[in-house]
């Protein structure tokens, strides 16, 4: 029996969230470190998949666990080998691409023979002192008919394309997530931060700090969509994603604030919608 | 075909005596016959209820210091007889087996032997297996048989009887024999725990968890999910064990 040197929980974070992004919509790759996504992304190949959502943060990339959508084939194997990956986790593999693995002695490849159903309702088991919760998996979705405009300015096709990108990204971040996307790939992610407004704070200073990296003149959160997993409690949370660049906004809704929330967008010019769904993660 | 069952006979046999003489005068009055084995036959005895020893219906005694006491085909047949056979109600009477439809069991508390310090062969021979056997038996057999393994199930089953003119209906037997499987379980759970730590197997090829509900949750980490709080028995000050003194009134 195989010795396991690799997170069983970082591994199974990584595939439940590629498995949010149905292969017959096109490749999809996932690079998580510590049960939290750095990086979420489409492609027109796997290959361009897996250097968009590198390219969200290539800092914390290293040493990750990459998941795919699809079958790992040869280019995105040699992609992925040319940072330290600590693993692979894909349904199927191609013999080329096995052969660009094997030289890697610390690269775990881990196939499947499908991707689960992450509708599927499963019951879930967390222990705490003296007993387990148990509950539900959260399976919750959202589809664009779902979404309620709550603004002035309704999003464009392609804003609400990246508005439920980041949705299904935002349910894989341990809350408070705030979660950037430009192009159908993360641009900033804001993780398990005891409030909102330092998630969306984290995440735009990410994404100032890769576009210095990637010598852009302006960070990928211009112009980009944002969803956060729960309400904004205040105007503030939204005021630092616009001040980020963000046009958009994708949320739950549901605060005694809202109005606030509301006004403040209209303010800055941005489109918001809300999901009356929440994805708290912990 | 309705699915009240009739209660003709019931066996009890318990390590917690809470409820136990209620529950025996409440079937006796019923016309309930009352079958029992040794400290609970004795308890229902005292307070006066006409009880028939196992012993005495198996026609066999206790031997092997208890091991062997409820495990003859006369116990398990009248448990697991499927009454709506022509050919198990002719071997039931062939082989002078007369119906078990209430079976009220719980199993002596093998945790508390080993809280106790107890040494590896007297926990051995702590484990129960003629009770596990029997709920087992009644629990498949749930169509006909009702199974109570806890004393908290007492009053459901006393108020049907009550209702139904002395039977109980098949949705109160499935949730039974549901509660009852997972008893068992846990029981073995207990076991095999306690055995894998006495044998030092770090880590055995297999073992099992169990949990009792303790409380529904309004939701779990989001209003979509369903969730719910089970406890594991080992009574770990915290969030398991603690009292709330106040409940939110309002959102937020």
């Amino acid at each position: 029996m195989s010795r396991r040197r690799y997170s069983i929980n970082d591994t199974d974070a990584a595939f439940e969230l590629v498995a949010e992004f149905d292969p017959a919509e096109g490749p999809a790759v996932a690079i998580i470190k510590h049960a939290n996504p750095c990086g979420v992304a489409r492609g027109e190949t796997l290959a361009e998949a897996y250097t968009n959502a590198f390219d969200c943060d290539r800092t914390s990339a290293f040493g990750g666990i990459v998941a795919l959508n699809q079958p790992l084939d040869e280019a995105t194997a040699k992609a992925i080998v040319e940072i330290f990956t600590e693993v692979v986790i894909a349904p199927g593999a191609s013999d080329a691409a096995k052969a660009v693995f094997a030289a890697k002695k610390n690269l775990r490849l881990l196939t499947t023979d499908d991707l689960p159903d992450v509708k599927a309702p499963i019951t879930t088991y967390r222990q705490v002192a003296g007993g387990m919760l148990v509950q539900d998996k959260d399976t919750g979705f959202v589809g664009i008919d779902d979404l309620k405009v709550v603004t002035k300015i309704a999003p464009t096709d392609g804003q609400m394309a990246d508005l439920l990108f980041a949705w299904k990204v935002a349910k894989h971040v341990k809350s408070n997530a705030i979660v950037y996307v430009k192009d159908e790939a993360t641009v900033g992610v804001g993780a398990g931060q005891m409030s909102r407004v330092d998630s969306a704070l984290i995440a735009a200073k990410k994404a100032k700090r890769m576009a210095e990296a990637m010598g852009l003149s302006v960070p990928l959160t211009k112009g980009s969509a944002v969803a956060s997993d729960a309400f904004f409690p205040f105007a503030d949370g939204l005021m630092e994603a616009a001040g980020a660049g963000a046009t958009c906004v994708i949320q739950p809704g549901g605060s005694m604030r809202d109005d606030e929330v509301i006004a403040a967008a209209d303010e800055a010019g941005i489109a918001m919608v809300f999901t009356g769904m929440r994805h708290f993660r912990h | 075909m309705t699915d009240l069952a009739p209660l003709r006979r019931a066996l009890l046999s318990v390590s917690d005596k809470t409820g136990l003489i209620d529950l025996g005068r409440a079937l006796a009055a019923q016309g309930v016959e009352l079958l029992s084995t040794g400290g609970s036959a004795k308890a229902l005895r005292d307070a006066g209820l006409e009880v028939r020893d196992v012993a005495d219906v198996t026609g066999f005694p206790e031997m092997m210091d208890g091991r062997v006491k409820t495990l003859h085909p006369v116990v398990h047949g009248g448990l697991l007889a499927r009454r709506d056979l022509e050919g198990h109600r002719d071997a039931m009477v062939d082989h002078n087996i007369g119906p078990i439809d209430l079976l009220v069991v719980n199993l002596y508390p093998f945790e508390e032997t080993v809280a106790k310090g107890a040494d590896f062969d007297t926990c051995i021979e702590n484990i129960d297996i003629g009770g596990p056997a029997m709920i087992r038996s009644a629990a498949k057999n749930h169509a006909f048989v009702t199974v109570v393994t806890d004393v908290e199930d007492y009053d459901v089953v006393l108020a049907e009887l009550d209702a139904n003119d002395g039977q109980t209906t098949l949705a109160l037997r499935q949730r039974l024999a549901q509660t009852a499987y997972a008893r068992t379980a846990a029981y073995d759970t207990a076991v095999s725990t306690w055995m894998a730590v006495a044998i030092g197997a770090d880590q055995p090829r297999r073992r099992s968890f169990s949990g009792t509900f303790k409380q529904t949750m309004r939701y779990g980490e989001n209003s979509h999910q369903r969730a719910a709080f089970y406890t594991d028995g080992t009574g770990r000050p915290g969030v398991a064990t603690a009292v709330q003194h106040q409940r939110h009134r309002c959102g937020l």
